[in-house]
């Protein structure tokens, strides 16, 4: 996805009976980027179920701000919401702030989210050197591994293409 | 004793009464001033629990030592004195729990321990006492931490507290024996707006404890309490507060530590009982290396909210932080977990682990997470995970194929899903909470 200076985004998603909703996304943020996102995942019935799964790379002094909620109404038995964000902090001056929220009304569901933030492991790094890339096509293997588990889940071959190549290019942006 | 003429309701003139009637010296009469300026100014929470019943003017702002509660047993409600009853609280201690006795006569039983702290130079005071014999010291750090302009029950307890403790470690002493709000002789240990001050000098340790699992029967509505805590480097202080207030009360505390280098603060929190309970310990970890850590239990029956959760600031490199929430909703109960982790853009290398669990028994009960995470630096690793569910079929099925009815295998696993969190509490606390969560559960099998 194509993100310019600062962008804001609210997506909502609703799922009634028997739906299943996954979201995935991954996002490079270059510069003084700034991208803001705010989601719904909103259970009004029963037997729904959905994920979402998004990763960060941040680099320069882009910022990321998300906030997720998970809204499960009462009417929303056996409901199955799950959330995971991951970010990767690629350099020093990089920020980011996320709220993952849940708001349960329902006992019988399962609702679970995961968030993790971070840098590059040392020693995966170290590992890759060792085999001879230099430090920046290290780094860039590493990021696209990093990214790799949300392209590899969207199903859609056209779109999967498309975010590969995208990511692709943001990431030589940061290289360059 | 001099005659007591406190007015009604709150304002500047109630405030210099309770000033005057303590013979507070001129600073703390001025602070608590200044402190009604700013609780007037400040408005309530726009988020968490509906505070909009609660009525200011309504309170009674301070009650005499002696007479604080004039209720006879007869009058304490039923429920409350089956339960000292079925969680096995001694006789003695039920009246002064009930507060029918105003005074637990702990100066046998705990007397040697008091001169025993005496001769290590430890000090543990009421605060009123303290601030009238060590004033220097308690200057020195009384509302640097939370300050009377931090929120509004926090200006509130600044301008009319009474009662809490004050505790000192010099430095490198170790306090073995946990220290009990109601040791003090001559303490209220379950007052309204009590402010507690700990200071723990470098390389001492101290634990605290407050509270009790047996229901405390609170006429008053509002108990709006502070806590203060200095971990000097390599210092740690363990603070577990065990909170089961009767179903009237609004419990809107503000606790926080300062930690320094290599210091360690631990938060152990439970929260049973009130009307609405608003709490989120904090550590502002100001230290490298400094450690923060919060175990957290909430549990909400019919009509009451827990709002609960902790708060951990990481403005030092190479800090830790761990959060463990335990909540439990059942019968129209609502757990909510808010909370924040910080890492400032200096502080490198800081590590947090945040795991929030929600258990909901049944379709009525709601349960919420609001975890923040605003992280300025990179050199970081922070995970925060979170799960809500009820109980599990397969488990229930298999305690009742061993023969267990389903209220007890209910209760059994509600108490296996709180393990975490009550481990931490001191033995004899931690029998009373297993005991009221299988009372609690009884009748309310869904």
């Amino acid at each position: 996805m194509t993100i310019s200076k600062s962008q804001f985004k609210t997506q909502k998603y609703e799922v009634r009976k028997g739906g299943n909703k996954q979201v995935l996304e991954a996002f490079v943020l270059t510069n003084k980027e700034r991208l803001e996102i705010s989601t719904l995942q909103h259970h009004l019935e029963e037997n729904s179920s959905s994920s979402l799964l998004i990763k960060a790379v941040l680099f320069g002094d882009s910022r990321f701000n998300f906030q997720g909620k998970i809204k499960i109404e009462k009417k929303a038995q056996n409901a199955d919401a799950s959330q995971k964000i991951a970010v990767l902090l690629m350099s020093e001056r990089a920020e980011v702030k996320i709220e993952p929220f849940l708001e349960i009304d329902n006992n019988e569901v399962r609702g679970a989210h995961g968030a993790s933030i971070g840098k590059i492991e040392e020693g995966q790094l170290f590992y890759l050197q060792s085999r001879g890339l230099n430090q920046k096509g290290a780094e860039k293997l590493l990021v696209e591994a990093f990214l790799k588990e949300v392209i590899d889940k969207i199903t859609d071959r056209k779109k999967r293409s498309l975010t590969r190549k995208s990511i692709w290019l943001k990431l030589n942006k940061a290289y360059a | 004793m001099q005659e007591l003429k406190i007015s009604s309701g709150l304002s500047e003139k109630t405030v210099k009464e309770i000033s005057g009637y303590k013979s507070e010296s001129l600073w703390m009469r001025n602070s608590r001033l200044k402190a009604l300026k700013i609780f007037e100014k400040k408005s309530l929470p726009k988020w968490g629990a509906d505070l909009a019943a609660l009525n200011f003017q309504n309170i009674c702002y301070y009650a005499k030592p002696m007479e604080k509660q004039a209720v006879s047993w007869a009058e304490v409600p039923e429920e409350i004195r089956m339960t000292y009853e079925k969680i096995g609280i001694p006789k003695a201690e039920r009246k002064f729990l009930a507060g029918v006795k105003a005074q637990y006569d702990s100066e046998v039983i705990y007397g040697s321990l008091i001169k025993n702290l005496k001769t290590k130079g430890v000090i543990f005071l009421s605060m009123d006492e303290g601030l009238k014999k060590h004033p220097e010291l308690v200057k020195e750090y009384f509302g640097k931490i939370v300050p009377p302009s931090d929120n509004k029950f926090a200006a509130l307890n600044s301008a009319v507290w009474s009662g809490g403790s004050f505790v000192y470690v010099p430095e490198g002493v170790r306090v073995e024996l946990p220290l009990q709000a109601y040791f003090r002789i001559n303490a209220r240990s379950f007052g309204q707006f009590e402010r507690t001050l700990i200071i723990a000098e470098k390389g001492s340790f101290v634990e605290y404890l407050e509270g009790c699992t047996a229901p405390i029967y609170s006429l008053d509505s509002l108990h709006a309490a502070v806590v203060e805590i200095f971990v000097k480097k390599g210092a740690r202080v363990r603070y577990t507060t065990v909170q089961n207030w009767s179903k009237n009360v609004y419990n809107l505390v503000t606790k926080r530590a300062r930690v320094e280098e290599e210091g360690a603060m631990e938060w152990v929190d439970g929260n049973l009982g009130s009307k609405i309970t608003m709490k989120y310990p904090a550590c502002y970890l100001a230290g490298r290396k400094a450690h923060g850590e919060t175990l957290s239990l909430a549990y909400a029956s019919k009509n009451q909210i827990q709002d609960a959760g902790a708060k951990m600031l990481h403005l030092a490199s190479e800090t830790t932080s761990v959060v463990t929430s335990k909540s439990v909703s059942q019968n129209g109960g609502r757990t909510s977990y808010r909370g924040l982790v910080y890492v400032a853009s200096k502080a490198e290398k800081a590590k947090s682990k945040v795991v929030c669990d929600a258990l909901i028994l049944d379709k009525n009960s709601r349960s919420n997470t609001f975890p923040t995470m605003n992280i300025k630096n990179n050199q970081t690793q922070i995970e925060h995970e979170a799960t809500v569910s009820k109980i599990g079929e397969e488990q229930l099925f298999y305690l009742l194929s061993r023969g267990l009815d389903e209220e007890r295998s209910r209760s059994m696993i509600v108490n296996g899903f709180l393990e975490p969190v009550v481990k931490e509490i001191p033995f004899e606390y931690a029998v009373e909470l297993n005991r009221l969560i299988q009372m609690e559960m009884e009748g309310a099998v869904g």
